[in-house]
């Protein structure tokens, strides 16, 4: 071939700029110290790091979400904890009056009053702006006996532990009389009643209140006259689900209805019982009461175990989307910032390079030419 | 007598021969750095001998019979051809550079990191169904979002934009250059005519057919009268003799883009932007293909989006016990936002059904690991977008090799062209020192010829 001047200088800038152009890419990864820096630098790393950030950005969430149900769940174990104690307290209290109240029939209707009370707090409980016994509706209060009637129609949610033929509410007004009774029916678990302000009276007559804030007592008993499990829950059936890994969700029962009903019914049943102030009653109110309340006491037993089974459990897993989590940090850095040694190895190596090509240029152009020696 | 003057004859001949042959070298070696120079080479031939008789022959003389560029059409033919490629492939990795600056991901900020966000806000929220601070945070995540994906969209937009500004600019070079090479045919033709050297405003043809090819692809060819006529790759004359027809620009009623167009005989305009391949026009008619279509995906993700989170978001309750209403409002990328009535009243986000608190709002936390139907493909939103960085990860990638393949080949046959058709100015002076001795040695004859005389007259 024959070779020009022109084409020895243009091949010397061309491979020039090649190699400037090679030095540059090798300076880039060394001073941004990531070997990808544009998705064609290396397609398949581009889309793995995608992958991999949004993987890890999915496992903090988990872990947050463990964090957070571990607290709800210790929050939860404390209620219920208090719970088991009062109810102990109420088991003493019943066995004492199941051989007659005498002259304490008042002391114990106060302490009772106040377990009951106390329960009722422990069920109204709330986490952070959240009801944690009202199912879905975590805005209102989940055990409450308030009725606002207004413009004839009231709602009033209620809780039955099992089918009930009949419900009766015990309506009393603001000054704590009885107003009268409404009878309904009911299903088990949550209920909503929609009253129009009716009310039977004792004489058997009927007649509708006016608008204005009540209280309610609830009892309920079934066909052959069995006293069935009730309470003046407001909440529903709902749980609450969290998601602790890509395919499992861990289920908190909220429903406060099914956890404290049998409680608070039982409770009502040993108030009542005193209220009455018949020593005959009181002990056979007391003697059913206990029944209930081992019952009771056992239900609360049960949610403590499964709520610390579930405690576990998010143990397990939370160790898993840790160990997981770091172990794509590893993978990621691995495929960002690619091996620092060969990223310094290759500028050096380049930057001998272009040294070589311009040396090597410098040389080229000055080259010795026929002119230098005619 | 005849024979001493006849021998300075032929003494005059070889000075004349020289002084043309060292004027050759002279100008070679002048334009040795000139772009698109082709070198010329004079051939010096003896003259015809005249002789009496056959055994008393003797020459008369060299003179130059030609001077004539040195060129090699075959290659110029496939620097041609591979100019059209370079042109375009080296058109269109700018424009796909541009497409993958919007896709860009490396610094952790882009639309893959606003779908987590958003969709780690709805997990916030299920764990806090009536919490405040969540909403307004997936409120603002959500936002976040849409605007992320409007920007990539007008992003996109704008660098279609660009490209068809730069199609416009592109269509003008084009006229420009059919027009100088039309003009130079008929330049040729003339100076053909008169007998005018007409290496000039060849070579300055080569380069303009050169410079023609990288910016659309076409055939050329030479005709009897020595001018060129060029086409485009699909028939459509460009140059014909010494007139140019030129291509123009007409905006698409359909896409509101830039079409090509080419005026018939009749001055009438015909839409050939279909069937225009290589130089930079065709690639930058390829890009804007690929640019749409980066358009079309995001488009689809959005609607896709869109669809997935309002069907979930409508059947759920939100913070006042009311029926969901849309989350999100529009039909794809340009658009998306989120509901106006949402961003003013966070309360209306529906994380709750009828029987859980959370159930809409783990649903749509969910909606991250789902493989939903988008753009008649099954795949989570991000492996969706994921797909579409290392798509367009993978064409840069390799655009940009082809690229550098194409234009090896170009400097391969910019070097062979060089090597037929440049100027080595050793070459030149190695010649004129041998023109050099040549005129001496003649100057030498005419001297000894001028001695010979003045000893015949001193008789």
């Amino acid at each position: 071939m024959r070779i020009t001047n022109k084409m020895m200088i243009n091949n010397s800038i061309y491979w020039l700029s090649k190699q400037a152009e090679r030095l540059s890419d090798a300076e880039i990864v060394s001073a941004s110290g990531q070997v990808i820096n544009k998705p064609s630098d290396d397609p398949a790393g581009a889309a793995k790091i995608l992958e991999y950030r949004s993987a890890i950005s999915k496992y903090d969430q988990y872990q947050t979400n463990i964090d957070q149900a571990n607290t709800y769940i210790e929050t939860g174990e404390n209620v219920l904890d208090s719970v088991d104690s009062l109810l102990d307290e109420a088991i003493d209290y019943a066995t004492e009056m199941a051989s007659g109240a005498g002259d304490y029939t008042e002391t114990y209707l106060s302490s009772i009053k106040d377990i009951y009370n106390s329960i009722i707090d422990l069920a109204n409980t709330t986490y952070g702006s959240d009801y944690m016994y009202g199912g879905t509706d975590t805005d209102s209060t989940p055990f409450s006996d308030e009725i606002a009637l207004s413009s004839g129609s009231a709602d009033i949610g209620f809780y039955l532990g099992d089918d009930a033929s009949t419900v009766t509410f015990t309506i009393y007004d603001s000054d704590g009389n009885e107003c009268g009774t409404y009878t309904t029916s009911g299903t088990a678990g949550s209920n909503t009643l929609s009253w129009d302000g009716s009310v039977t009276l004792e004489d058997g007559t009927t007649t509708t209140l006016s608008d204005g804030d009540y209280t309610f007592g609830i009892t309920a008993s079934d066909s052959s006259g069995n006293a069935i499990a009730s309470s003046c829950y407001q909440g529903d059936d709902g749980d609450k689900t969290m998601y602790i890994s890509d395919s499992s969700t861990i289920k908190i029962n909220r429903t406060g209805g099914e956890i404290f009903t049998e409680a608070l019914s039982a409770i009502s049943q040993l108030i009542a019982g005193l209220e009455t102030g018949d020593d005959e009653t009181i002990e056979s109110c007391a003697s059913a009461a206990t029944e209930s309340l081992d019952t009771a006491l056992d239900n609360i037993k049960t949610e403590r175990v499964a709520l610390s089974n579930i405690y576990a459990s998010l143990d397990v897993s939370s160790d898993r989307v840790d160990a997981l989590s770091e172990l794509l940090s590893e993978k990621l850095s691995a495929i960002e910032t690619g091996d620092t040694t060969e990223a310094a190895v290759e500028l050096s190596a380049q930057e001998t390079a272009y040294e070589i090509a311009t040396e090597a240029a410098a040389k080229i152009l000055n080259l010795p030419k026929l002119s230098d020696y005619i | 007598m005849s024979s001493i003057s006849s021998a300075m004859n032929t003494a005059l001949s070889a000075l004349q021969a020289q002084q043309i042959l060292i004027n050759v070298a002279n100008s070679n070696i002048a334009n040795a750095s000139t772009d698109g120079y082709s070198r010329v080479t004079a051939v010096a031939s003896a003259t015809n001998t005249s002789s009496t008789s056959s055994s008393s022959y003797t020459g008369t003389g060299v003179e130059v019979t030609s001077v004539s560029r040195v060129s090699d059409s075959y290659t110029l033919k496939q620097l041609c051809s591979a100019n059209a490629d370079a042109g375009e492939s080296s058109a269109e990795l700018e424009y796909l550079e541009d497409i993958e600056a919007v896709f860009d991901e490396s610094e952790g900020s882009g639309l893959s990191d606003a779908l987590s966000e958003f969709f780690t806000a709805w997990e916030d929220l299920a764990n806090d169904p009536a919490g405040s601070t969540e909403r307004s945070v997936l409120v603002s995540d959500a936002q976040g979002l849409a605007s992320t994906i409007n920007e990539m969209y007008e992003d996109l937009e704008d660098v279609q934009t660009g490209i068809d500004d730069d199609i416009s600019q592109t269509v003008d070079d084009i006229n420009g250059i059919t027009e100088q090479i039309a003009d130079l045919n008929q330049k040729i033709l003339q100076a053909t005519a008169s007998g005018i050297d007409t290496s000039t405003y060849e070579d300055e043809r080569d380069s303009l057919l050169t410079e023609l090819s990288s910016k659309v692809k076409v055939a050329y060819y030479e005709d009897d009268s020595g001018q060129i006529n060029v086409q485009l790759s699909n028939g459509k004359s460009l140059v014909s003799g010494s007139t140019s027809h030129d291509l123009g620009v007409t905006t698409n009623a359909t896409t509101g883009l830039s079409d090509v167009t080419w005026l018939d005989s009749d001055g009438d305009e015909v839409v050939i932007t279909g069937s225009i391949s290589g130089g930079e026009l065709g690639g930058e008619l390829d890009a804007r293909d690929t640019v749409q279509d980066y358009m079309d995906d995001l488009d689809a993700l959005a609607a896709s989006l869109i669809e997935q989170v309002n069907a979930l978001h409508e059947t759920g309750i939100d913070a006042d016990g009311n029926a969901g209403v849309a989350f999100f409002t529009g039909t794809g990328a340009s658009d998306i936002a989120v509901n106006d009535s949402i961003v003013n009243d966070a309360d209306l986000v529906a994380a709750a059904s009828s029987t859980d608190s959370s159930a809409i709002a783990v649903a749509i936390a969910g909606l991250e690991d789902t493989k939903v139907a988008i753009n008649g493909t099954s795949a989570t939103f991000e492996e969706y977008y994921t797909s579409l960085v290392s798509k367009i990860g993978t064409e840069v990638e390799n655009t940009t090799s082809s690229s550098e393949t194409q234009s090896d080949l170009v400097t391969y046959y910019e070097n062979y062209r060089e090597s037929v058709s440049g100027v080595s100015t050793d070459d030149e002076l190695a010649n004129i020192v041998l023109y050099q001795n040549v005129y001496e040695a003649a100057a030498k004859v005419m001297s000894v010829l001028d001695e010979l005389l003045e000893t015949m007259i001193n008789i």
